[in-house]
């Protein structure tokens, strides 16, 4: 590149950030005004839940943007994975119920339960040969990764993602039920919220992993839902496990489900 | 209103002017996603993955005027949504927002004319924009509106951050050229 194309260069990048900061102040007005237009529409109206799990979005990213300037990244992942394997069932059995600060095989997970939503955070750093996968299983549907043995009647595929946060896929039932299955591989400084507001806990073992499975009270279900709508829903209920060999945190969300198809469903799901 | 202050945000903590930000413009947040997919779960991880990219930037946020902070924010979730659109398909470039469909144009490069940068320049350049195609628009949002650094433009376009700067050069001569060739069919006119 010449001098004179270099300074050719400059000079548009000089006014394309002077006129497109003109530009945004001129689109600027016209999306304030948009938006208190759309204050002002029904229709425009965003669910309670919605907007709930959005701003717990953004308190998650405070508490992971100040973990990370504080530096509380002092706990490791320790040895080699084979012995991570071996032991971590163990260890994890041993503590997950009882302690806050529980070591799950090499790895460190502060679990702080708060009022609306129980924290999980992560600490350590990264263990090179993690696989975060099972065994893919022969005969199953995969979508976005993961696949279940059983699906409850009436649901079906809708959408899911696959990104470095980990895996999730969706199914729907034509009477408002969801189920989300997602798949979130534990790295250093992953801080993963659960919403457990106004829910009732149980232990249950799901393959071999302590897991806990919480039910929605009914107050909850018509606030969350029958009060925007959704009034064909009966059930909520979210169970989670982590799988201290895999290193992921598997969690699965239902609605309209019995508490013994949930553990079913649960035991069911499979990712690769 | 937010139009109705100076400054928003002052004498609060970042994340409570997130907060706010996102109780006062959430439903413009939704409106906007709602333009790129019909589905709810789909606008919502729109919307809370745009939420992840205004966290970032809360420090500088907090000194836009008004109008530059809601022309932020829907820049983010419009990136965002073709973001997330884009790693769902696999499709990039099948992927615009509906209102973009009008008026694809394929320029030429072009010169580099001096102007003066009056208020007529902005709104032939937005009127431009419109026209230009979505891969350069977004890189030019990107770089300009939301300051992204080769590294995340790189990543945005699916190239090596040291091609961003190719990139960038057509997509201001491609705009360039547009805006020329209106202030020409009007000097005709």
């Amino acid at each position: 590149m010449t001098s004179h194309e270099r300074l050719v260069e400059q000079y548009e990048d000089a006014l394309f950030a002077l006129l497109m900061e003109g530009v945004a102040e001129m689109n600027g007005q016209a999306a304030l005004e948009l938006n208190q237009a759309l204050q002002r529409d029904p229709g425009a109206q965003v669910p309670a839940a919605v907007r709930d799990r959005c701003e717990k979005t953004v308190r998650a990213a405070f508490v992971k943007r100040r973990l990370g300037a504080t530096g509380r990244r002092s706990a490791r992942w320790l040895g080699r994975v084979a012995v991570a394997a071996a032991l971590g069932a163990l260890m994890f059995t041993g503590v997950f119920a009882a302690s806050e600060q529980v070591r799950v095989a090499t790895l460190n997970a502060l679990i702080q339960v708060m009022d609306d939503r129980t924290e999980i955070t992560f600490q350590g750093v990264q263990v090179e040969s993690r696989q975060n996968s099972s065994e893919t299983a022969a005969g199953l549907d995969y979508h976005y990764n993961i696949a279940l043995e059983w699906l409850p009647e009436g649901f079906e595929l809708d959408h899911g993602r696959i990104n470095s946060n980990g895996n999730r896929v969706s199914y729907t039932s034509p009477l408002d039920g969801e189920i989300f299955v997602s798949i979130t591989p534990c790295g250093p400084g992953l801080v993963y919220n659960l919403n457990t507001e106004d829910c009732k806990k149980k232990d249950v073992v799901i393959r071999d992993h302590p897991a806990e499975l919480y039910i929605t009270n009914e107050e909850m279900i018509a606030r969350r839902f029958h009060d925007i709508g959704l009034i064909n829903i009966w059930s909520d209920m979210m169970i989670y496990w982590i799988d201290s060999e895999q290193q992921v945190i598997v969690q699965v969300d239902a609605m309209n489900l019995t508490e013994e198809e949930m553990i079913r469903l649960a035991e069911g799901v499979h990712w690769r | 209103m937010w139009a109705d202050r100076e400054i928003a945000g002052q004498g609060c903590s970042d994340q409570e002017f997130i907060l706010r930000l996102y109780q006062e413009f959430h439903r413009l947040m939704f409106y906007i996603a709602q333009k790129y997919t019909d589905s709810q779960g789909r606008q919502e991880e729109i919307v809370q993955e745009s939420l992840g990219k205004l966290v970032e930037r809360a420090g500088q946020l907090r000194h836009f005027q008004p109008a530059v902070l809601a022309s932020y924010i829907a820049v983010t979730v419009q990136h965002t949504a073709v973001d997330c659109l884009r790693m769902l398909r696999e499709d990039r470039e099948h992927l615009v927002c509906l209102e973009d469909l009008a008026g694809q144009a394929g320029v030429e490069a072009g010169e580099m004319d001096e102007r003066l940068i009056v208020q007529e320049d902005i709104q032939r350049l937005n009127r431009a924009l419109k026209k230009l195609d979505p891969k350069s628009r977004m890189v030019l949002e990107g770089k300009y509106f939301l300051g992204y650094d080769d590294q995340k433009l790189g990543r945005m376009l699916g190239c090596q951050p040291a091609s961003v700067r190719m990139v960038l050069t057509r997509a201001r001569r491609k705009t360039l050229e547009l805006m020329r060739q209106e202030e020409n069919a009007y000097d005709k006119s």
